[in-house]
């Protein structure tokens, strides 16, 4: 069977680079793999948790980057989330006691960052809003359900949840009708 | 002191060499291109230079400046440079799995191409696209994460037209904001769109194509006739073009169809580049349909069971069931324009021992193929996907996004051993049909399934593609040998081994 060939031959580039990313996936899986171990014969804190979570951090954003939606924003609140999850877990494990306070901080300097990126090009960014609101939305029930549980308000505290307001009522005062119809199209069951 | 070097454009020098009158008739072109597109200045620009391209090579082809505007007339930009982007469209019943269940490496796309009698021109593929684009609304859309389910969100941007240099089939970029959601790629003689199956089946996506080149000719000077097939492109989109026709079929009875028995799979271990190698298989399509005659079967009866063969010489699994999926397209059911996914499948099954020769397996091929893929049996699968796109609605897409991809990996794919698309027969008007040579149609390869087969038949050529993802070659062989056998005279096209 004789083939004519009719196709250009392909970029070589592309294949190592896909040869690369599944030895750093092995690499990843069996670091996630022993780490574990090692922190058991051990003992101790289960530090081995933190490492996990940062290792998935790493993959997520170095080597396995999302497939839909990938845009300043989405990535800037999906690493504001990972920090955070990341700092309590340290704090949980160590019982260092000051998430509370540190996180709320780390919050509220995303979200500036965040909000700095959609309002400096709100025509192209008025497609990204989302990831913005889930970090809004997520900072609010934080503090609704730290301040229930711990019944005490910090100054960053405070500072996120107004943060998080003001930049809730400026999106929908700027954007007006859009910022309802963003809303809708996000959580269609269609 | 440095002397300052003003680099002048091929454009402006060709306009320094105008008369007044022309170089007035360029101002009021461009001045109406800047009317019609508001796009950033980065697109802007890149379009106006598409433009000062193709002014160039009419140019260069002789082709008088008058003519040349008119040709490429801003008119026909439409307005869809210059409103915002506010549309969007949720994903039709069908589309719904495709982004739960792509990967990385991974992505149902399927390619269209058709074969042009000349070598393609960029700049004029390019102003084609731009001037067809408007036609389509759900092809300028981008991907978007819903709280339940994906959409697509209209974007307003310069769709690119690429060369061809990487494999055919692979998975699109659709991460970005504004990404686009097709590729539409050329390689000498060669137009090829490569859709990712969010937006259309192979139906739409041919009308894409016809329209395309319907435009591509247009501005080469040729008139052309448009049909329901070919579209013109300043009309203004039907709704039903955009609809989820599932939606306008009224439940009649049960709902069944979705599960089955993993199937057997070739033995080839599976390759890292997807596809590995592309074939097409180039037939005589009245030679191909009078072989299928004289043993009392339609064309693709005749390819299922040579499949079949192909299959069992290709596996060494000693039982088990061999079974091709051959999607159906629901228009010839309920006439619809919809111009997105309006197909579903049926599954031509057959026990390995019972597979042992063309003739002996056709006649119940045929009376599986008339039998599963009549109107009784796709009703029960269509009730069966809208209820299961109804009851996952609420549930959000964080919880169906990795459930459906364990589900679509493990269980989906492995139902079939292979699969057949018959796309029918290509028409094109006359004075389209002496500048296109061939069509051919290509689907992208799946997680395990080694081969996924098509056909398109243009201008008496059959064009049986396989797209594989193992380099044993046992299974295109016995193809060939199988249809060679039977008095065929196959021409092989196709690419090298990808990742070798």
């Amino acid at each position: 069977m004789e083939v004519k060939i009719t196709y250009p031959a392909r970029d070589r580039k592309k294949s190592r680079a896909l040869l690369l990313r599944s030895v750093v996936k092995w690499l990843f899986v069996a670091s996630a793999y022993v780490c574990p171990i090692i922190n058991i014969s051990a003992g101790g804190p289960a530090w081995s948790i933190y490492v996990l979570w940062f290792l998935l951090f790493v993959w997520s954003f170095a080597f396995s980057p999302d497939l839909v939606e990938y845009n300043l924003i989405s990535q800037t609140a999906k690493f504001l989330v990972f920090t955070c999850v990341l700092l309590a877990l340290i704090d949980i494990i160590h019982s260092l006691g000051w998430a509370m306070f540190v996180i709320p901080i780390i919050c509220f300097g995303g979200l500036a960052v965040i909000a700095v990126f959609f309002f400096s090009n709100i025509n192209i960014q008025r497609q990204n809003i989302m990831p913005m609101m889930w970090v809004i939305i997520a900072s609010i029930i934080g503090i609704v359900v730290a301040i229930s549980g711990w019944k005490q308000m910090s100054w960053p505290m405070i500072v996120l949840i107004s943060l998080s307001v003001a930049i809730l009522l400026a999106s929908a005062a700027v954007l007006g009708k859009g910022f309802i119809r963003e809303i809708i199209k996000r959580f269609s069951i269609k | 002191m440095k002397k300052k070097h003003i680099v002048v454009s091929p454009f402006q020098q060709y306009r320094q060499s105008l008369s007044s009158e022309s170089n007035e008739l360029l101002t009021d072109f461009f001045a109406s291109f800047d009317e019609h597109v508001l796009l950033p200045e980065k697109g802007k620009s890149e379009m106006r230079s598409d433009f000062e391209k193709a002014i160039l090579y009419f140019d260069s082809l002789g082709v008088r400046l008058d003519k040349s505007l008119e040709r490429l007339d801003t008119k026909n930009l439409g307005g869809f440079y210059s409103r915002p982007a506010i549309r969007w469209f949720p994903l039709d019943t069908a589309a719904k799995i495709y982004p739960l269940s792509m990967r990385r490496n991974q992505m149902a796309v399927f390619r269209l191409s058709a074969y042009m009698k000349e070598t393609v021109n960029p700049e004029i593929l390019q102003i084609a696209l731009s001037f067809t684009i408007k036609r389509f609304p759900c092809f300028s859309t981008t991907i978007k994460k819903g709280f339940f389910w994906h959409y697509l969100d209209t974007t307003k941007r310069r769709f690119v037209v690429e060369k061809e240099y990487d494999i055919p089939c692979r998975p699109l970029d659709v991460s970005l904001s504004g990404s686009q959601t097709f590729r539409l790629l050329y390689h000498e003689n060669r137009i090829s769109v490569e859709i990712f199956h969010i937006l259309a089946d192979g139906y739409g996506g041919m009308v894409f194509l016809k329209t395309l080149v319907a435009e591509y000719l247009r501005l080469q000077g040729i008139d052309i006739t448009y049909d329901k097939t070919i579209l013109p492109i300043n009309e203004t989109p039907v709704d039903g073009e955009m609809s989820d026709a599932f939606f306008f079929v009224e439940p009649k009875n049960k709902a069944s169809g979705f599960l089955n028995r993993p199937s057997v799979q070739l033995s080839g271990s599976l390759s890292r580049t997807k596809p590995c190698r592309v074939l097409h298989f180039i037939m005589d399509t009245d030679k191909l349909k009078a072989v299928a005659k004289s043993k009392n079967s339609t064309i693709t009866s005749y390819l299922v069971a040579n499949m079949m063969l192909a299959g069992k010489s290709a596996t060494d699994e000693p039982s088990g069931s061999m079974s091709i999926q051959v999607p159906v397209d629901m228009r010839k059911y309920y006439p619809s324009g919809t111009l997105r996914n309006f197909s579903l499948y049926c599954g031509i099954k057959l026990p390995l021992t019972k597979i042992t020769d063309c003739e002996s397996i056709l006649p119940e091929i045929s009376r599986q193929l008339v039998e599963k893929g009549a109107l009784g049996p796709m009703n029960e699968m269509m009730n069966a996907a809208k209820g299961l796109v109804r009851s996952l609605r609420f549930v959000p897409l964080f919880i169906k996004n990795p459930v459906a991809r364990i589900i679509y990996g493990f269980l989906g794919d492995q139902a079939f051993s292979n699969t057949l698309s018959n796309l029918g027969i290509v028409n094109l008007p006359e004075e389209m049909a002496s500048h296109v040579v061939g069509f051919d149609f290509l689907l992208g390869t799946s997680i395990t399934n080694r081969v996924s087969c098509s056909v398109v038949s243009y201008n008496n050529k059959t064009t049986f593609s396989i797209a594989k993802l193992t380099l044993d070659p046992s299974y295109e062989e016995t193809m060939y040998k199988l249809l060679k056998s039977d008095g065929i005279d196959v021409i092989v096209e196709g690419s090298g081994i990808y990742g070798s």
